[in-house]
């Protein structure tokens, strides 16, 4: 340990006596908040200009620190090769491993450090903007409940469209459109059920659906409130409206009263309605229903309100502090900063610093265009009406699929669309990013860097 | 030949090839070699440059691989982390962290060695005494001079005690004082028993220190064997005396008439070195309290390092004959411990040198005749009596 704790500290000297790159980390660190002080406006709401500044900071923060972070681990441990000093490191009774385990050690702590510096200057902006001032404490109210605070999230229960698949899959068959010895069942039962959705899903003028959310902490678990989030798309004759007029009705089991609230909503906007906590039941549900009163206008016809379930609707109830979720937030900055620079420094096992540096340069944009590429090179295909099925081309598909899903995504590690809106990160979402980003991506090059540099001929001259 | 040699190599061979090409041979730097250091002594590797000497220091210490053949330490491959515990290491250039300072640089080799911070803080003083830098042990590295760079590397080559001491051109970059000093402690170390192996193209630094020396040249082993018969010239014979230049004739006259005017006879005042006239010169003026900017002087002791060897003829005093035993607790009572304490080891040198002292006057006393050479003081003894001045 003694060994590996005197790596680490020479590491992190190093890249603090380095001025230039931590100067200008430092300098982001330091002068981007400030100027997004001096700059940022928002929707003139303060929670709007709130998670602006969170989104603002995170996204500066976090190409800053990707950016040292592949100079820290592109050059920490091929500085030892290239200054030689890697021949007197290499006879002391140090095992090789714990070389390199010392170097990355070095620059997880350094990225944390950083990451505790930014989260701070952070929230010191944010308490900054939530000051009380006169004339806006409706303004602060919303800040609090919307921004700063943590709330965990509850999706609706999707339709049992089983049935309906099981005849519409028949039909289907029955019409030769499509062919079921080809086809994965599952798949194709899957992209039947998508299909049916999607016909069921709009609701109709004076029409309702209703959504039930389970799960949630009863009444005993000392819950304030909880917060509907939602978004709605319209459209009437094929096009899109802009204006939708709903009403929302939230059964309250404790008076068995309904809870009545109506409201015009702008496309695509997402909204929030607060509702009191006893709407949930003994069993831990709530039930939603959501009318469309979007009517006849100008001699066109009623709309039909599209709710999209999978980012469309959810409940929010307050779980935990706004501090908690935003070190979590840093903590999965931390743990993509961790991955790229686990891979930097053991691929600089075999490979030169240079090389490493293109390689997580690489990494880095594949991570952030990463479900684009992936849509990109393998569109959803439709099994119904398909014609044949191309073996060869669905073997290419799959194959490009795998290997995207070998890359790193960085929207899996990007804490911006839960922390911008106070919704809770769980920590099994930190755990999970931690195995499969650190652990299975980092660690197929930790395996190789250690086999690659236990036969490296360390005292080899450097060819430039 | 010792039956445990610190080094050994057998047919070792190294064969550099192309960076991209593989399969294409880039150099031939070491062909079959073969040699072994000896333990407790000074083991010297000669060769110009591009000879094979830095390319073998590398292939005993595990830094890269023998394309053939094998090499070991202490009986173990080069690879062994407990080898590595057992050596220190000054390559051919200084390859030190310019970013830390003397003192940081010492300290982070000790931990390499898991030292407890309490003997790495006492190793970091003897060391930056011994080399002279304790002045400058808070400047960074990179404002040193080469000089300096050198001796804070043969300094983090001496923090873990080691028992074989591998020095690659150990006084490139040093002026002649650093050069002797380098020259003195390596004495000193195998005064200690060390082993060192010391690569250097310059012959006389070899010739002052080495008991045996290695000649390579293409990467061949050309010769090997102890200095003293590698060197002696056994049909020639040198006479140093004074004599007016009467006696000089009547000599030289003697050895024409006994070898029938057969033998070439050269008659010259004989010359100090350089190296010595220099060292007197720059000694004189420091003791006239000459100013002067540069490293300070070496003093201090390594205190810390350890006797490897067997004991020597005191310490089987110590242990063989109680009186002596008691004597030795009288004067100086750390002495009669069973094992020599890094502490205790110093006081028994400087028994030991006050034992030798004695015993060199009763011989100066039986024999009249011959010239009394003293002991090679080391260069800590004699800093140590200078500043006792």
């Amino acid at each position: 340990m003694t060994a590996l704790w005197a790596i680490t500290r020479n590491t992190l000297l190093m890249l603090l006596r380095r001025r230039a790159p931590l100067a200008l980390a430092m300098l982001v660190l330091l002068g981007a908040p400030f100027l997004g002080l001096a700059i940022l406006e928002g929707d003139n709401t303060l929670a709007g200009l709130m998670r602006l500044t969170i989104s603002y900071n995170l996204t500066v923060f976090s190409a800053a620190l990707v950016m040292l972070t592949i100079y820290a681990s592109c050059t920490c441990l091929d500085s030892e090769f290239s200054e030689k000093q890697i021949y007197l490191l290499d006879v002391k009774p140090v095992p090789r491993w714990i070389v390199l385990a010392g170097k990355a050690a070095g620059v997880l702590i350094l990225n944390a450090w950083l990451l505790l510096v930014g989260g701070v200057i952070l929230y010191g902006i944010l308490m900054y903007q939530a000051k009380p001032v006169k004339g806006r404490p409706e303004q602060l109210s919303d800040a609090y409940q919307q921004i700063l605070v943590s709330r965990q999230s509850y999706r609706p229960d999707l339709p049992n469209l089983r049935d309906e698949v099981q005849r519409e899959q028949k039909r289907l068959i029955q019409e030769k459109r499509i062919d079921p010895t080809e086809w994965d069942q599952q798949r194709l039962q899957q992209q039947i059920a998508m299909a049916l959705d999607k016909k069921l899903l709009p609701i109709p003028f004076q029409g309702n659906r209703k959504f039930i959310f389970h799960g949630l902490p009863t009444e005993n678990d000392s819950v304030s409130g909880v917060t509907l989030r939602y978004k709605l798309y319209g459209e009437r004759e094929g096009e899109s409206v802009e204006w939708l007029q709903t009403m929302w009705l939230v059964h309250d089991p404790s008076t068995a009263m309904v809870h009545q609230i109506q409201l015009v909503a702008k496309r695509g906007t997402t909204r929030e309605i607060q509702i009191p906590a006893s709407v949930i039941s003994k069993e831990g549900t709530v039930e939603v229903t959501l009318v469309n009163l979007t009517g006849p206008e100008e001699g066109k016809p009623a709309a039909k309100i599209n709710i999209p379930l999978s980012d469309g609707l959810e409940l929010l109830v307050p779980n935990g502090s706004f501090e908690l979720n935003l070190f979590k937030a840093m903590s999965l900055m931390w743990i993509r900063l961790a991955m790229l620079a686990t891979i930097g420094i053991f691929a600089n096992a075999f490979l030169r610093g240079r090389v490493a540096a293109f390689l997580l340069i690489g990494l880095a944009i594949s991570g952030m265009v990463h479900s684009t590429v992936k849509s990109a090179l393998i569109p959803p295909r439709t099994m119904i009406n398909a014609k044949t099925q191309d073996t060869a081309d669905d073997t290419v598909r799959n194959l490009g699929a795998a290997f995207l899903d070998m890359l790193p995504d960085f929207s899996d590690t990007d804490p911006l669309p839960d922390l911008s809106v106070g919704r809770l990160i769980r920590w099994s979402k930190i755990f999970h990013r931690m195995i499969m980003d650190m652990l299975c991506r980092g660690g197929v090059f930790v395996l190789f860097g250690l086999w690659a540099y236990r036969v490296r001929e360390v005292g080899l001259p450097i060819y430039e | 030949m010792s039956a445990n040699p610190v080094i050994q190599t057998f047919e070792l061979s190294k064969l550099y090839h192309h960076p991209f090409f593989k399969w294409m041979v880039s150099a031939y730097a070491l062909d079959s070699l073969t040699f072994q250091v000896e333990p407790g002594t000074v083991h010297g590797l000669l060769g110009p440059n591009g000879s094979g000497k830095s390319t073998t220091i590398k292939l005993v210490l595990g830094l890269i691989f023998p394309t053939d053949g094998h090499a070991s330490i202490f009986g173990k491959r080069p690879d062994d982390i407990s080898v590595k515990s057992r050596l220190g290491f000054l390559p051919e250039e200084t390859y030190l962290y310019r970013f830390l300072d003397a003192e940081e640089t010492l300290d982070f080799y000790g931990r390499l060695f898991s030292l407890s911070s309490r003997e790495r803080k006492h190793r970091i003083d003897a060391l930056l005494d011994l080399t002279g830098l304790r002045a400058e042990r808070h400047r960074p590295l990179a404002e040193y001079s080469k000089g300096m760079l050198r001796r804070i590397g043969i300094a983090q080559s001496l923090i873990n005690d080691p028992e074989l001491v591998i020095f690659d051109e150990p006084t490139t970059g040093l002026d002649p004082i650093g050069t002797r000093d380098i020259k003195d402690l390596i004495l000193e170390l195998k005064s200690k028993g060390k082993t060192v192996l010391l690569s250097s193209h310059l012959l006389a630094d070899v010739e002052d220190v080495c008991d045996n020396v290695s000649i390579l040249y293409g990467g061949v082993l050309q010769a090997d064997g102890p200095m003293t018969t590698l060197l002696q010239q056994n049909n020639l014979t040198q006479i140093t005396a004074e004599m007016d230049e009467a006696t000089k004739r009547e000599v030289v006259e003697l050895i024409r008439k006994r070898s029938n005017n057969q033998s070439e006879i050269k008659v010259s005042p004989p010359k100090i070195r350089l190296e010595n006239l220099f060292m007197q010169i720059v000694e004189s003026a420091h003791s006239e309290n000459m100013a002067t900017s540069g490293v300070g002087t070496s003093s201090g002791r390594l205190d810390f390092l350890s006797q490897t060897a067997e004991p020597g003829i005191l310490d089987k005093l110590q242990q063989e004959s109680p009186t002596a035993s008691a004597m030795m607790n009288k004067s100086q009572p750390v002495a009669a411990e069973a094992m020599p304490s890094s502490a205790s080891l110093d006081a028994l040198v400087a028994d030991e040198d006050e034992e030798d002292d004695s015993d060199w006057d009763e011989d100066e006393e039986d024999s009249s005749l011959v010239e009394p050479i003293k002991p090679n003081t080391s260069l800590l003894d004699k800093l140590t009596q200078e500043n006792d001045v």
